[in-house]
């Protein structure tokens, strides 16, 4: 305990990391967003509101940029005990970003349709329902497989509707 | 409750507007996808059905027909591509499996 509070105390070296680590997540997201937003021919809208708000949860993104940089700021004026809320804020913060660059990852690496998927099974606003559907029946040559999956994915809402109605 | 009726009728019109881009395979062998559009039919049709005897407004009922023809419809190309692409033989046999 003591040992905590002497770092939180000698506040100048752990400020400078806690800074840094913030910095280098935003200097690796930016060549990331911008890679992913590459040319796309099938599931254009789909694959746009996919990244926005479920890769990089642009809704959410300057909270997360607020997690972290806020607590540096208040650093300097605050008791050993705001000290430890801050650095639990800015660990948050840094989780979300580095959450962020996984689901990046996932996208970039690997196969998109579980990310798709995952997007779609969330989504609940009327609007974006139907332009994510409109993009993903409009694409043609879709595997079969992954027919059998939107389908399903499909069929379940359809279902939640008319169970509603009742 | 409205919403979600237009929500549906437009998920569907979609889902018919695009049924020709679904491959063969998905549309002729797979028995979840006809069964599915059998199923949604009956269920409005009652539901339809259900709303004229409530007396519900004329606007639901509007609602419930404009699903309805769009479900007929994508029977309707389902079974149409099945008999030009030679595969009603297959297509009917997956029906009578359902049955």
């Amino acid at each position: 305990m003591e040992f905590l509070a002497s770092i939180l105390n000698a506040s100048g070296d752990l400020l400078n990391i806690m800074g840094m680590v913030g910095i280098a997540f935003l200097t690796v997201l930016i060549p990331i967003a911008l890679a992913i937003f590459g040319d796309k021919k099938e599931f254009e809208d789909l694959d746009r509101n996919v990244i926005l708000d479920h890769v990089v949860k642009s809704r959410k993104f300057i909270g997360f940029i607020a997690l972290v940089y806020t607590p540096l700021l208040l650093w300097g004026s605050s008791n050993v005990v705001f000290r430890t809320a801050y650095l639990v804020l800015w660990a948050i913060g840094i989780a979300q970003l580095g959450g962020i660059l996984g689901r990046a990852y996932r996208w970039m690496k690997d196969n998109k349709y579980p990310l798709r998927l995952e997007y779609l099974e969330l989504l609940d606003n009327p609007e974006d329902l139907e332009v994510a559907w409109r993009s993903v029946w409009e694409t043609e040559n879709i595997e079969p497989q992954h027919e059998e999956e939107f389908f399903a994915l499909f069929s379940s809402l359809i279902d939640n509707y008319l169970q509603n109605y009742e | 409750m409205n919403k979600q009726l237009k929500s549906t009728s437009m998920l569907l019109g979609d889902f018919d507007r695009f049924v020709d881009n679904r491959s063969s395979v998905f549309q002729i062998y797979s028995p979840e996808f006809f069964l599915k559009i059998l199923e949604w039919h009956k269920l409005f049709w009652m539901k339809r059905y259900e709303s004229r005897e409530k007396k519900e407004g004329v606007q639901h009922r509007l609602l419930f027909g404009e699903i309805l023809r769009k479900l007929e419809s994508i029977l309707r190309k389902v079974e149409k591509k099945a008999l030009l692409e030679g595969s009603s033989y297959a297509c009917s046999k997956t029906r009578a499996r359902l049955c």
